[in-house]
């Protein structure tokens, strides 16, 4: 080692140099999906106007002086002239030019707006907000400073329910931001889920626990047997549906608590979904799909290589919709992209139709 | 907790479903490289996938991607570079480092992404044999095995952790030196 600074990032510098490559000899090298995701992001990124470089400029410059110095010339000729060819004073003067009527303004007819067909609601956990967009990718809402937002959903008032991690707390707002419940009793949850009831479930994550409480606050229900939830959903016959990180497995536990069905060797599951024809869509993060069940755990459906998914749902149409690291897709049956959402990371969709 | 004006709010076009056929070329001519230097100015592998997206996008942005591909590199690299001094922000001394980074890839890499760096690594690497073979193979996790700590190491060749830790750093120096003359 020495003291000198430049000869120590230099010797520093040879040292990462031998390592990246060794890395590389032994596999470590760019995400497969890597180029794929690349060109999705260009494909929503907008390019910026090119700021005027100086000759462009200096052009602008130019041609403004050689206005104005015409216009100079043309004007001082004209006083000149006016000047020897001015009339005797007695002379009638011809009457003030009357008004002209201001022109027609142009007007401008507006594209057409396609009718809204469906809007789609996006957490986004690094921007710290959630957005809403229409099918044409236009923004219909923003609500910024949600801190840690890991969940949202629209309710069937037009409110939304909000997750948000950060601040361990879930909370009902309207669409101007205006809260009008929250729950905080809670430790970094995940996901919230507003029942037919009006109460609500909620992954409390980091306690271990997955609760429903009623409107007062009063948790009416709760499951905390070794478990740390990162999504649940009551589902139909009244049982819970939990993606559970801690035992890597999905389970269905009944309003007693016993588990009524189990899904294991799901490392990482972020999101479980049980689907009307009683499957179940599996989201895993880390190994970057997203798998469909049937009952008895046989692979039914798959979209492989994703960038760190935390959620996906099935839509009427039969595409599933995916919130990845880079933003949302949705994918038909044979995973073929049929429209997407950059974000920087996205982490829960909802589709809502009109 | 605040509702941005709709006036404020800047809208996105739709994205088309299908790649522009122009963009591929230039990701697959550039990707590797650029992840590469990213890698050796210190980026943990998921960090320098990020931070080579990213480069792409200012590229795009800046409406530079149709530059002729060695001048595309250099701009790629000096974003690359920022955006990863941003990323660190409190390391000490980033800047030399990041100096030294690029005074090694302009010696060693510049002409072909640093490709030929790698095979001449290859084949320094076949060249070891015994234990150094053995320790520099389980510690990269070189062939099909997992990287293995100083003490799993040490504990299969039968050595001391510390020793294991010396014949790696000699190793290292061995491997260097071989790069150096096969790839001048």
């Amino acid at each position: 080692m020495t003291d000198d600074p430049r000869t120590a990032a230099r010797e520093r510098a040879e040292e990462l140099q031998l390592d990246t490559l060794l890395h590389e000899l032994a596999g470590v090298g760019p995400s497969a999906d890597l180029g794929s995701r690349i060109e999705a992001r260009l494909l929503v990124a907008t390019p910026t106007p090119r700021p005027a470089t100086l000759p462009d400029v200096l052009r602008r410059w130019m041609f403004a002086a050689a206005v104005v110095a015409g216009v100079g010339v043309v004007a001082t000729v004209a006083w000149l002239r006016r000047d020897t060819q001015q009339a005797p004073a007695q002379a009638p003067q011809d009457p003030p030019p009357k008004p002209q009527p201001a022109p027609e303004p142009t007007r401008v007819v507006a594209p057409p707006i396609p009718p809204r067909k469906w809007t789609t609601l996006i957490a986004d956990y690094s921007d710290n907000k959630v957005i809403e967009v229409d099918e044409t990718g236009r923004l219909t809402l923003e609500l910024d400073e949600i801190f840690g937002a890991w969940d949202a959903e629209c309710l069937d008032n037009g409110n939304l329910l909000i997750t948000e991690f950060s601040v361990s707390r879930v909370q009902e707002v309207d669409r101007t931001g205006k809260q009008v419940w929250a729950f905080e009793d809670l430790r970094n949850p995940y996901d919230a889920d507003r029942l037919p009831n009006g109460n609500t479930l909620i992954a409390d994550t980091f306690a271990s626990r997955v609760i429903e409480v009623d409107k007062a606050g009063k948790i009416v229900w709760s499951y905390a047997k070794d478990i740390r939830p990162f999504d649940c959903d009551r589902l139909a016959n009244g049982n819970t549906l939990i993606a559970d990180v801690l035992k890597n497995r999905v389970i269905e536990v009944t309003p007693q608590g016993e588990i009524a069905w189990e899904l294991n060797d799901m490392p990482n599951a972020h999101d479980a979904d049980r689907l009307p024809n009683g499957n179940t869509l599996v989201t895993m993060r880390q190994k970057g799909c997203v798998l469909e069940f049937d009952r008895d755990g046989k692979i039914v459906f798959e979209l492989q290589g994703l960038s760190s998914p935390s959620d996906a749902d099935r839509l009427p149409n039969g595409n599933t919709l995916v919130a990845e690291n880079t933003g949302v897709r949705e994918f038909d049956k044979d995973g073929k992209v049929v429209w997407q959402k950059a974000m920087k990371w996205s982490v829960e969709v909802n589709r809502y139709y009109r | 907790m605040a509702l941005k004006s709709m006036s404020a709010i800047s809208t996105t076009p739709a994205a088309p479903p299908a790649a522009a056929p122009a963009v591929a070329p230039v990701i697959a001519r550039h990707l590797r490289g650029l992840w590469r230097y990213l890698r050796m100015l210190g980026a943990a592998p998921e960090v320098a996938d990020d931070l080579t997206q990213e480069s792409f996008v200012v590229a795009l942005q800046r409406g530079v991607l149709g530059l002729d591909p060695p001048a595309l590199a250099t701009f790629l690299r000096r974003t690359a570079r920022f955006l990863f001094l941003r990323h660190l922000r409190d390391r000490e001394e980033p800047d030399e480092l990041a100096d030294a980074v690029d005074e090694l890839w302009q010696r060693d890499c510049a002409a072909d992404d640093g490709d030929g760096l790698l095979a001449a690594l290859r084949a320094c690497v076949e060249s070891l044999t015994g234990r150094a073979r053995q320790a520099v193979a389980r510690s990269y996790g070189l062939g099909a095995d997992e990287p293995q700590r100083r003490d799993e190491i040490a504990r299969e060749l039968g050595m001391q952790p510390n020793g294991v830790k010396t014949l790696l750093q000699r190793v290292r120096q061995q491997l260097r030196a071989c790069i150096e003359r096969r790839n001048t």
